[in-house]
């Protein structure tokens, strides 16, 4: 629509208007005004956005060829009100838009819903507020006592095994996977583990109904009923074990 | 203390490091955008607590809209406010500008059209947020690259506002000459015309001209001679305000940035003491 002869009169309207033009590039007639100006603020504005999208999905970025990652880019500024007062937040909101507009059917790339999340997860846990810590005591035994986890970490299941992409040959079979980020209580990295299924059954009794390895072990037999092998028991106990070297748990309850 | 000479640095992540461990920055307080700090824990909340304690903050927002008709971020003033009083930042200013229009955030200072609607319009949301935060805000005047249909001079706009308010000042010397030259006016008449009892903090930056009729206001470069002389000028007329100098990349030189607030310390002095 051409719109050139279009008089504003509201401080409002004229805001609006600026703001639409800024997003979706579609030419707006004020008069008395520079529209070089105007273009300046889009390029400004679109590049801010851009650049704070592609530090948070590097590896879905260098996926995704370069023509289609700027027309996502584009469509999620010009379509999407972004909600959030912190930059640092708004790849959440893209991952959230990404999947709105079914990218992972249209670009053939089933993971990217996945991927994009995962990599929202580590810039989440990095930057998240800090939880407080609950008590534990540094020493225990760990098939007989309650292991505490470090509250800082969150629980994701995936349809692709995301974490293990490789970004020249992007294809993986969908196999559902667990991973765990947490964001270390020391070094405050954002990490993160990948699960085995029962590793992951076991993680949320542990976490969630405050159980030690050996009774949620003994509970998971009784809810599959089914015996598991003892060498798996073995491999699940080393396994927290070391999860517990890496602070994904912090010690024992006291 | 009216005659203090105070110059800061803005702080940024990307030279986190040099606030705590080059002897060669020395700022004698630093200024943060809550946007980039608030509600954030982990690595960057250790610093900012180290920040803290070795600093005196001042906190600059971005994303509050004074200009927007959305209804005012009640809650996110709220969380400024809760800011402010963890780590004793005793100053928020904010730019006299819409980050937001149809309720999406642009994450950039747009130009409120100078009309007396918007007038009237700004000052009532800037006095909602000097409730919330218990003290006056300080309004900054920003750079624009386009004005919208005005009815008033940017002088008077910024004055009148000022006015209406009840709120501070903070006179950005480099957006003056910037705009001043963008918009073809004289930034000297333009200091005359600011309301000088109202002003009470100072930005301080460099700009690029890209263009025979454009200049960006980048934070990115040095500050020019013309700028320091519009500053001599405008700190002539005033008295122990704090001054802060922004730098939002090119960080190579990073001596440089002190040899220029040793300039602006140098300037006010000369003008203060
Ligand atoms: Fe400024």
């Amino acid at each position: 629509m051409n719109n050139s002869d279009k008089k504003y009169y509201t401080a409002e309207e004229l805001q609006n208007a600026i703001g639409s033009f800024v997003r979706s590039g579609d030419r707006i007639g004020i008069k008395n005004t520079k529209e070089k100006g105007f273009l300046k603020y889009r390029e400004l504005i679109f590049n801010n956005i851009a650049g704070a999208m592609n530090i948070a999905f590097p590896i879905s970025k260098s996926i995704i060829p370069d023509d289609l990652w700027e027309e996502m880019l584009q469509s999620f500024f010009t379509n999407h009100k972004a909600k959030t007062n912190f930059v640092w937040e708004l790849p959440k909101e893209f991952v959230e838009y990404c999947k709105s507009e079914d990218y992972a059917k249209n670009l053939k790339l089933p993971f990217l819903n996945d991927l994009l999340n995962f990599e929202w997860m580590e810039m989440e846990i990095f930057n998240m507020k800090d939880i407080e810590h609950p008590a534990f005591v540094g020493s225990g035994n760990i098939e007989t006592d309650i292991l505490v986890v470090n509250p800082e970490h969150s629980l994701q299941v995936y349809d692709y095994p995301v974490h293990k992409i490789d970004i020249e040959r992007p294809k993986i079979e969908k196999v559902k996977s667990f991973i765990v980020s947490y964001r270390h209580s020391e070094t405050k990295d954002a990490e993160f583990v990948s699960l085995s299924f029962l590793d992951a059954l076991l993680f949320e009794k542990i976490t969630v109904d405050e159980l030690a390895i050996k009774d949620a072990l003994h509970i998971i037999e009784e809810e599959i009923q089914q015996e598991i092998p003892e060498e798996l028991k073995q491999k699940s106990t080393q396994f927290f074990t070391k999860l517990l070297e890496n602070n994904l748990f912090l010690g024992f309850k006291s | 203390m009216a005659n203090k000479v105070e110059i800061g640095l803005g702080f940024r992540k990307e030279i986190a490091d040099e606030f705590f461990h080059n002897e060669n920055i020395r700022p004698d307080f630093v200024e943060l955008a809550p946007e980039n700090w608030v509600d954030m824990g982990g690595y960057w909340k250790q610093v900012l607590n180290q920040l803290a304690d070795k600093y005196q903050i001042t906190a600059h927002g971005l994303s509050l809209s004074v200009g927007s008709y959305e209804d005012l971020d009640i809650e996110f003033v709220k969380k400024v406010k809760l800011f402010m009083d963890e780590f004793n930042i005793q100053i928020y200013s904010e730019h006299l500008s819409f980050a937001k229009t149809q309720n999406a955030h642009l994450y950039d200072l747009l130009p409120i059209p100078f009309k007396q609607e918007s007038i009237d319009h700004v000052a009532d949301r800037i006095k909602q947020v000097q409730d919330i935060i218990q003290r006056q805000l300080v309004i900054e005047n920003v750079s624009y690259y386009t004005s919208l249909e005005p009815e008033m001079s940017e002088a008077e706009f910024v004055t009148e506002i000022v006015e209406k308010a009840g709120c501070k000042l903070l006179l950005d010397v480099n957006n003056v000459y910037v705009n001043s030259f963008n918009h073809n006016y004289d930034a000297y008449g333009f200091i005359d015309k600011m309301p000088m009892e109202s002003v009470s903090y100072i930005h301080m930056a460099g700009h690029k001209k890209v263009s025979d009729d454009l200049i960006i206001d980048t934070h990115g470069e040095s500050i020019i001679d013309e700028v320091y002389k519009l500053f001599d000028y405008t700190t002539s007329k005033l008295s122990g305000v704090p001054v802060l100098l922004e730098r939002d990349f090119n960080f190579d030189d990073i001596s440089d940035l002190q040899i220029e607030m040793e300039s602006l310390k140098k300037i006010c002095k000369k003008n203060w003491l």
